[in-house]
């Protein structure tokens, strides 16, 4: 879900990783290349070869596909942790 | 080539082919955007180790490679793409060796139901093939994992992975550039330019466990080499009593590569590939001092009479035991001059760039 959220706007593998990182959510080289091939091939992403700095990069972004099934996950996601909050904060307050 | 290109080159390998090309390059134009990303921060180029650290972090080669591969749940996907060559290259020989004996039947006027038992023969040894290399396989899967091979790799020992010839060559005309034309350090730089290989050597362990095992049992259960004709042959007593030899040595390749897959530094491991890499010689000196009667008559009467004269040629009646005894004889050989090829064709190349810059200089 924190991919196809990031990649609301383009990415290549390697920023993808590193702007992920900034935010506090390490992914390792190994996982995300294979996701990112993964999550195209279910249709969730879309990529091209473009040139940037005079160098070949593939860069990533959300299919309109996967633009709607990042707002059913995201809404699924916002229930879940409300729901977790709760009981948590339940919790917190019987302590 | 430095550690990323040989990094790439050996995930490559092990990548599903119709994406092959494609992952590679971006793991290529990522891996050196990182890089150059590094030095921009530090100022100069990543050293070797700096870039093996890097690497590290991708993981294996064959690990790497295994997670863009999908639906494969009979072997895991590290081992899948050799498990699948390997497959492949015993049923091919498999059904040569099987289409051949019933093409004979047929040419010799087997009846519909000799045909038929040699067909069923045929099915039932290349499923007991399958069965087989995929336990062999299961048992390279589950100690690799168990003994966390991969987790304990390397990137330095990448180092000329992917064309270890045309590297070695480049260390020997470097020395022979930098230090003089002595011949002994042509030598030190091709053994030092070869390291030992360790996405290669797991290749070569899976592989030569099954090959191992399917010719030792082969030589006990001669109806795995040959097939619906075993009834008719079987091994010649000479070859059932080279059996504990051939069994050692082939014991003695599989520990030296599982210690050149364990410990790739070993120290020993140069003295080893030296012996192996002469091997050849003694293996032609005994075929040229051996009978060539690797197999023996064991059929019956009926038998003989439909295959006991097969062809005349060059002056005498041949019949199966005759042909396939010099069938035998001819792989033999073939191993025989490509195992001694292998590393005369090595320093023969490395020599000959060394004459090309000596009359060049």
């Amino acid at each position: 879900m924190a991919v196809l959220a990031q990649l609301r706007r383009e990415h290549y593998g390697y920023t993808l990783k590193k702007d992920l990182a900034d935010q506090g959510l390490e992914i390792d080289e190994g996982t995300l290349y294979p996701l990112l091939r993964r999550l195209e091939s279910q249709g969730l992403l879309v990529s091209e070869w473009r040139e940037e700095d005079k160098r070949n990069k593939r860069f990533y972004r959300l299919s309109p596909s996967g633009k709607s099934v990042l707002k059913e996950l995201l809404v699924e996601w916002h229930s879940i942790n409300a729901a977790v909050d709760r009981i948590v904060g339940g919790t917190r307050s019987v302590a | 080539m430095d550690l990323i290109d040989s990094y790439v080159q050996s995930v490559r390998l092990f990548l599903p082919s119709e994406q092959r090309d494609d992952i590679a390059r971006e793991l290529q134009e990522d891996l050196r955007s990182q890089v150059e990303d590094q030095q921009t921060e530090l100022g100069r180029s990543l050293t070797a180790s700096e870039q093996a650290a890097l690497l590290r972090q991708y993981g294996h080669p064959m690990l790497m490679a295994a997670r863009y591969r999908r639906g494969r749940n009979l072997i895991g996907p590290v081992i899948f793409p050799i498990y699948w060559q390997v497959m492949k290259l015993i049923l091919g020989i498999l059904t040569a060796t099987n289409l051949a004996s019933i093409g004979l039947l047929v040419v010799r006027g087997g009846s519909l139901p000799e045909v038929g038992n040699a067909v069923t023969r045929f099915l039932d040894n290349g499923l007991e093939a399958a069965v087989f290399i995929t336990l062999v396989a299961a048992l390279c899967e589950w100690s690799l994992s168990r003994f966390k091979v991969l987790e304990r790799w390397d990137p330095a020992s990448m180092q000329s992975f992917a064309r270890p010839l045309r590297t070695a060559e480049r260390a020997a005309h470097h020395a022979v550039r930098e230090a003089g034309r002595t011949d002994s350090l042509v030598r030190r730089a091709l053994d030092n330019a070869v390291p030992p290989l360790q996405v290669r050597s797991v290749s070569e362990f899976v592989m030569l466990s099954v090959f191992t095992a399917w010719s030792v049992l082969g030589l006990t259960f001669p109806t795995l080499i040959f097939a619906n004709a075993a009834s008719m042959l079987d091994w010649a007593p000479a070859v059932d009593r080279m059996f504990p030899v051939i069994v050692v040595v082939a014991i003695l390749a599989l520990v030296d590569q599982y210690v050149r897959l364990m410990r790739p530094a070993a120290p020993w491991l140069r003295v080893s590939r030296i012996v192996w890499a002469n091997a050849g010689w003694v293996f032609i000196v005994l075929l040229a001092v051996a009978d060539h009667r690797w197999v023996m008559w064991i059929g019956t009467p009926e038998q003989w009479a439909r295959y006991g004269e097969l062809a005349v040629f060059a002056g005498r009646t041949w019949s199966l035991v005759d042909i396939v005894n010099v069938v035998i004889t001819a792989i033999l050989m073939i191993v025989a001059v490509f195992s001694v090829i292998g590393p005369c064709w090595r320093l023969r190349r490395a020599f000959s760039r060394r004459g090309a810059h000596t009359a060049h200089a």
